[in-house]
This record gives C-alpha cells, structure tokens and sequence, in this order.
C-alpha cells in the first residue's frame, strides 16, 4: 500500500529500449511529467534506432557491414560513420593496438575497419546527449552493461553520488564491488568487458589468440564537455581484456589518458590502481 | 531472427488476483507474463517476467539453447541479466556495469513481456 515510500523502492522513470542486439535501459531521475519523459524516451529510441542501422555488423547493408566488407570505403560514409571510425584508429594508438577496428583482417581478410567494439559505449553517450536536450540532466542510460550516468542520482538528502555496482565475473550473481561517482564530472562514463558471458570472444589483435586470464575489465572515463568518454571506456575495457597478462601493464598506463580502469582476473586477483572499486 | 512462437501473459491468481488490488498502483498480487519465444541460431529464447504492481520481482527463463557454448550462454546469461534488472530496484546501487551477452533473443523476449504487462 505505502510501497513507494518504502526504502529502495525507486522513484526514478524507467524505459527499456530494445535496439543493437540488446536492451537499453533509460533510468531518469529529474522529476519530470509522463509526457516529458515519454517524449524524450521516444527520441532516444529514434536515435537509438538510427545509429544501430548505420553501425550494425549484423545488418549486411548498414555503412559498417559494408566497410568492413570493403564495398565502401570511410570517405564515403556519413560523417558520423566517419567519425566513429576515426575515433577507433585513435583508441588504437592509445591502447597500444590491443583495442582495434582491424582485428578481423587476421581472420577473414575483411579490409574494413569495423568500429563495433566502440560503438555500444558511444550509442550510449548519445543517447544521454538526447536526454540532456530533452531538460532531463539526471539520469542512467545503461546499454547492456556500458553506461553513462548524468547529474546526481538524487532521493534521499538529494544524493549527489551515483553507486554503480559491478558484476563479480567469477559469480555472475554477485557484484564484486561498487564504483562511486560524484559531482566532480557533470557525467561519467562506465564500460565492463569480459569473458564470462560469451566465453574468450575478445581477441588480441597482435597474435590473433583469444587470451583467458581477464574475468573482466572496467573503465571509468569523465564525460566533460564535448569528448568521446563513454566510446573510450568502452574500448580501453575491451583492450584490457584483449591484453590477457599484458593487462596489469597497460591498466596502469590509463590514468595518463584520463581513463581509470580495473581488472579482475579469472584467478580472482584485482588490479585496481586507481582505488575505484568500493565495497558493495 | 525467427519468432517462434507468441507467449501468453497469465496472471498467477487468475483475474481475481489483480483485483485484488482494489485499483492500487501497489496491488499485491503477482502478475506473471511470458515474453515470446524467439529463434536464434542457437536455439529458442524465452523468458517469463514477475512483477508487483509496475516493480519487476524476477525474470526467469523458460527457454534458453542447451549443450556446448550454448549452455554456457545459458548458464551465464540467464543469471546476468537478472541479476542487473532485479539489482538494479535495490537501495544500494543506481545501475549495475557488467560483461554483457548481447542477446538479441533474450531482448526481445524480455522486452515482449515488458510490453505486454504495460510496465
């Protein structure tokens, strides 16, 4: 009866977008009337939508299928199609080639540059850009484990601290611990990669093998401004478990970039040089 | 992706469970609803979604692919997104960050009994 005054009953709105192979979910937290959120729901899903038919793998006429193919190359494509593309020769350099949109030359022969690593985190921050011009600043879009959080998750003395659990990738029921994110960045950006799901599907693109030492590998970036945060967590954490035992190495080669990242390895062992992961 | 199939959403007290709310957003009762089956390479998907009132309380699978990398899909999968949809109701954290398996099976049968129970 008086369930939403219970403690942990949620108060904030809640959305699932079904789009790119998964679930997004949409959790805001500005109060704001039904039909404010619906309409930002239903324009995030728009967007969603339209990023997923350009950048699909899956889809064989989307500009990446075709990129990767070699039946265009990227000064053909849209500008964003670009752009994304250009970050992830980007990310290369900075992740010491373990993140790459060129990983499939090793195997397939495919030509292209295939950005799909990146594309998930990156979707993700703009789908925040979409609730930021809808006047919706506080909130969570959580594209199936890569995520950006916006403003201060408010309730209870107006909270400013996102708590952000991590899954435990030994125990999949379990989290492992909690990152805490605060005012300090107007949004963060928060990508986890690993293995426990799909199995060993991350390859180094060096040797070509698919290394099995990483349980999984999160990075935290901050989104300030125009940058592209949440598409360079997203591929530092899958570079991460791509390095297999370069890992421990290269997660402390990071913080330079403004990226702080942690990995647990499937032996339990946690590097964690920047203190991100709290207790759950 | 094929579809193989529509599930029906079933409230588990019948029709008079959900008045048994008396018209509360609150409502007491269990309202059970089973997402469609979907076909994906692998084999079929298909999950069944809890809620109480607007609140999920549990997402189980009533169909998910069996042997070799499948299984272990299964075995992983299933608990993870669970996991992160039931976790992410609690008082303590706001969303949860984790190695996803991007099911487009899975999505779309959670999502179809999301739609169907109104949620």
């Amino acid at each position: 009866m008086k369930s939403a005054d219970r403690p942990g009953q949620r108060v904030g709105q809640l959305a699932t977008i079904s789009t790119m192979g998964t679930v997004v979910s949409v959790d805001v937290r500005t109060p704001a009337p039904d039909e404010q959120f619906g309409t930002a729901v239903e324009a995030m899903t728009i967007r969603l939508r339209a990023i997923d038919e350009a950048f699909s793998p899956w889809l064989s006429d989307s500009w990446v299928s075709r990129l990767i193919d070699g039946r265009v190359s990227p000064g053909e494509c849209p500008p964003e199609v670009q752009h994304v593309v250009e970050l992830s020769i980007i990310l290369t350099e900075l992740t010491d080639g373990y993140f790459s949109p060129f990983w499939r030359r090793m195997e397939y022969g495919s030509p292209g540059p295939d950005p799909t690593g990146l594309v998930k985190g990156w979707a993700a921050q703009q789908a925040s850009d979409v609730l930021l011009s809808q006047g919706l600043p506080d909130h969570v879009v959580n594209a199936a484990g890569d995520l950006v959080v916006s403003g201060g998750p408010g309730r209870g003395e107006d909270r400013r601290t996102w708590r952000v659990g991590i899954t435990n990738p030994l125990r999949p029921h379990e989290l492992a611990g909690v990152v805490e994110l605060g005012p300090a960045a107007p949004r963060w950006a928060v990508a986890t990669s690993g293995i426990a799901e799909l199995g060993a599907h991350v390859r180094n693109p060096h040797t070509g093998a698919f290394p099995r030492s990483i349980g999984s590998a999160t990075a935290v970036t901050r989104l300030n401004g125009i940058n592209e945060g949440a598409a360079t967590a997203d591929a530092c954490a899958t570079a991460l478990v791509a390095a297999g035992d370069e890992a421990a190495a290269l997660v402390e080669k990071f913080p330079a970039y403004g990226v702080d990242a942690l990995v647990i390895e499937v032996d339990g062992t946690v590097r964690d040089p920047s203190s991100l992961l709290g207790r759950a | 992706m094929a579809e193989a199939g529509t599930g029906q959403p079933t409230h588990n007290g019948s029709s008079a469970s959900k008045a048994s709310g008396a018209g509360s957003p609150s409502s007491r009762s269990n309202l059970v609803v089973v997402g469609k089956a979907y076909d994906v390479s692998y084999g079929i998907v298909q999950v069944k979604l809890t809620l109480r009132g607007s609140r999920i309380t549990d997402i189980t699978a009533v169909a998910l692919p069996q042997g070799g990398r499948s299984g272990d899909i299964s075995r992983f999968a299933g608990p993870q997104l669970r996991r992160e949809a039931l976790s992410a109701q609690g008082a303590h954290i706001d969303t949860v960050s984790g190695a996803s398996y991007t099911s487009a099976g899975y999505a779309m049968s959670l999502q179809s009994a999301l739609d169907k129970s109104g949620g």
